[in-house]
């Protein structure tokens, strides 16, 4: 019976006859004899035989389960380990592939970066002759004083508040030409944008300052409005110059073959909301030529310009550093003549507490 | 300062240029008045006088240019400085055409400056005397009669009064009496000074 559960189904059956065998013929010393059954032996016989080869059945099916059970496993086992590798393979092509977009991204950038500082610096070619006039004003003012100072003193000398004035007045010309190189070394200079809480009404200040006379060589009139109160902005605030200097600039070249009584350039900053964002808008409107309807879409694309002599990279540009900042630049047709360009920038979020 | 001192102008549209030119002309001794545009300038009543003008060519609004050239449609002899950031040939030769005594470049120097406000004042001192004169000739000339600027006209060009008076149907005497008159009333010592009067009186009358 023991045979039959440790051998399983073959060797069970095997064992079963045996032991059968066993207990009739259990008294060896009579082996001849013992072949012949009595009729009342039978059926214990016969019982115990059956007995042993069900016990033989039901281990056999049981080692085939549990063969059958390890053999799934192994199958399972291995299934997840060649899975897991594939996985791995994946995962790695994936990384290689988000480093590969990430350095693209960084390269873009860069790119993106030199573009605005190579334009920049064209800008700031063509606003050579206006500079070296800004600049000059100041040396103008220093030379003067200090002329009139040694002509006071050769005088006697009497009146020596007169020769402070003109000496503080030289002190201040001094400053003055020194802010304006001050502000065309930054849009020169090099550097990686740089985000940083900003006044907008600063950005203004320096276009101005560079553009002023830009425009009073082309005979236009520059006004500014509503600038009293603005949010701060995040942003790259040469940056910002650039695409204000980039539209101011084009505004009067636009007005080039205007009227010069009806030359007028207004720079306006206000509130501005958008997508429910709170944020300002800025606008740039001159009384020039005006888009053509089939400029309106083309005139953001790069390299291409309406005029004969532009690189057509500005407004590019202009687009791709304030959407950088998160922010939308668009132009429209004034109702009455010349064009308005705006852009947006969104507000910056006042910190929690 | 007495009314007939020299007045300089000074318009230009930077503050502090405009502030330090006039430090420095005032510095050398004269009187000066600034304006910060050329409407400014044209709004302002200048008193009558020897005078000059120091402009800044490029500006806002009516340019340097323009000025000059409003000034001179108006026959106003004010001689003009200009000074300017740029040797900017055209522009020079534009201004130069147009009666500029002097082109300075900014910065500019004290003795220049100088030398062209006394040149400029004393120009304008001339032209104004000149002025003057013909103004007080026009006056006397018409003092004369009708028939007196008859006798002048022939006198003046070299009639005897007997022709003169052949030719206006006259006596000699008469004429005699005319002629008299009119180098009284017109101031002339000989007939040649009235002949250099009536020249100056030309293109006026």
């Amino acid at each position: 019976m023991f045979s039959a559960w440790m051998g399983g189904w073959g060797p069970g059956i095997l064992a079963a006859l045996l032991s059968t065998l066993a207990v009739k013929f259990d008294d060896l010393s009579q082996p001849l004899h013992g072949l012949t059954f009595s009729a009342n032996e039978v059926p214990r016989l016969l019982f115990f035989l059956g007995t042993g080869m069900f016990i033989s059945w039901l281990t056999g099916r049981q080692r085939q389960a549990e063969a059958a059970l390890q053999s799934l496993n192994n199958e399972l086992e291995n299934k997840v380990l060649d899975r897991t590798a594939e996985l791995r393979t994946t995962n790695d092509a994936l990384k290689a592939e988000m480093s590969e977009r990430q350095r693209a991204e960084a390269d873009l950038r860069r790119t993106e970066a030199d573009l605005a500082h190579v334009t920049r610096v064209t800008t700031v070619g063509e606003l050579t002759a206006s500079i070296a006039h800004e600049v000059n004003q100041p040396l103008t003012a220093i030379v003067n004083n200090a002329n009139a100072c040694l002509n006071l003193l050769d005088g006697g000398g009497k009146s020596l508040d007169e020769v402070r004035a003109a000496l503080t007045e030289i002190t201040e010309d001094g400053e003055r030409a020194g802010a304006i190189i001050e502000r065309i070394r930054a849009l020169v200079k090099k550097s990686p944008p740089r985000l940083a809480p900003c006044d907008f009404r600063s950005v203004v200040r320096n276009v101005l300052a560079l553009a002023l006379n830009e425009s009073s060589a082309r005979g236009v009139a520059v006004r500014t409005e509503s600038l009293e109160t603005l949010p701060l902005i995040m942003g790259d605030e040469v940056q910002l110059q650039q695409v204000l200097l980039n539209l101011a600039m084009n505004g009067m070249e636009a007005m080039a073959n205007v009227e010069k009584a009806r030359r007028l350039l207004v720079i306006g900053a206000r509130l501005g909301e958008r997508d429910g964002k709170a944020g300002i808008t800025v606008d740039v409107r001159d009384s020039g030529a005006g888009l053509k309807a089939g400029d309106m879409d083309k005139i953001f694309e790069a390299f291409y310009s309406t005029k004969s002599d532009g690189l057509g990279m500005g407004l590019a540009i202009s687009r791709s550093i304030i959407e950088s900042h998160g922010g939308r630049l668009w132009a429209t047709s004034n109702d009455g003549q010349g064009a308005t360009f705006s852009f947006w920038l969104p507000a910056l979020e006042r910190a929690a507490g | 300062m007495s009314t007939g001192d020299p007045i300089v102008y000074v318009v230009d549209d930077d503050a502090a240029v405009r502030r330090t030119t006039e430090r420095l002309i005032r510095s050398m001794g004269c009187y000066v008045q600034t304006f910060a545009s050329a409407r400014e300038f044209l709004d302002f009543a200048r008193p009558s006088g020897p005078a000059c003008l120091v402009l800044d060519i490029r500006m806002p609004g009516l340019t340097g240019l323009d000025l000059q050239q409003q000034l001179s449609q108006a026959g106003n002899p004010l001689p003009i400085i200009f000074i300017t950031a740029h040797g900017d040939i055209p522009m020079t030769v534009q201004a130069m055409k147009a009666g500029a005594v002097e082109f300075l470049t900014k910065p500019f120097k004290s003795r220049e400056l100088k030398d062209a406000i006394q040149g400029a004042v004393a120009r304008h001192g001339d032209a104004l005397k000149a002025i003057a004169e013909i103004e007080d000739l026009r006056k006397r000339f018409a003092a004369l009669t009708a028939r007196e600027r008859e006798v002048m006209a022939l006198v003046v060009l070299g009639k005897l009064n007997k022709q003169a008076a052949d030719e206006l149907g006259t006596t000699e005497r008469t004429v005699k009496f005319h002629r008299a008159h009119i180098m009284e009333k017109m101031g002339a010592i000989s007939v040649a000074d009235l002949v250099r009067m009536s020249e100056k009186l030309k293109p006026l009358a």
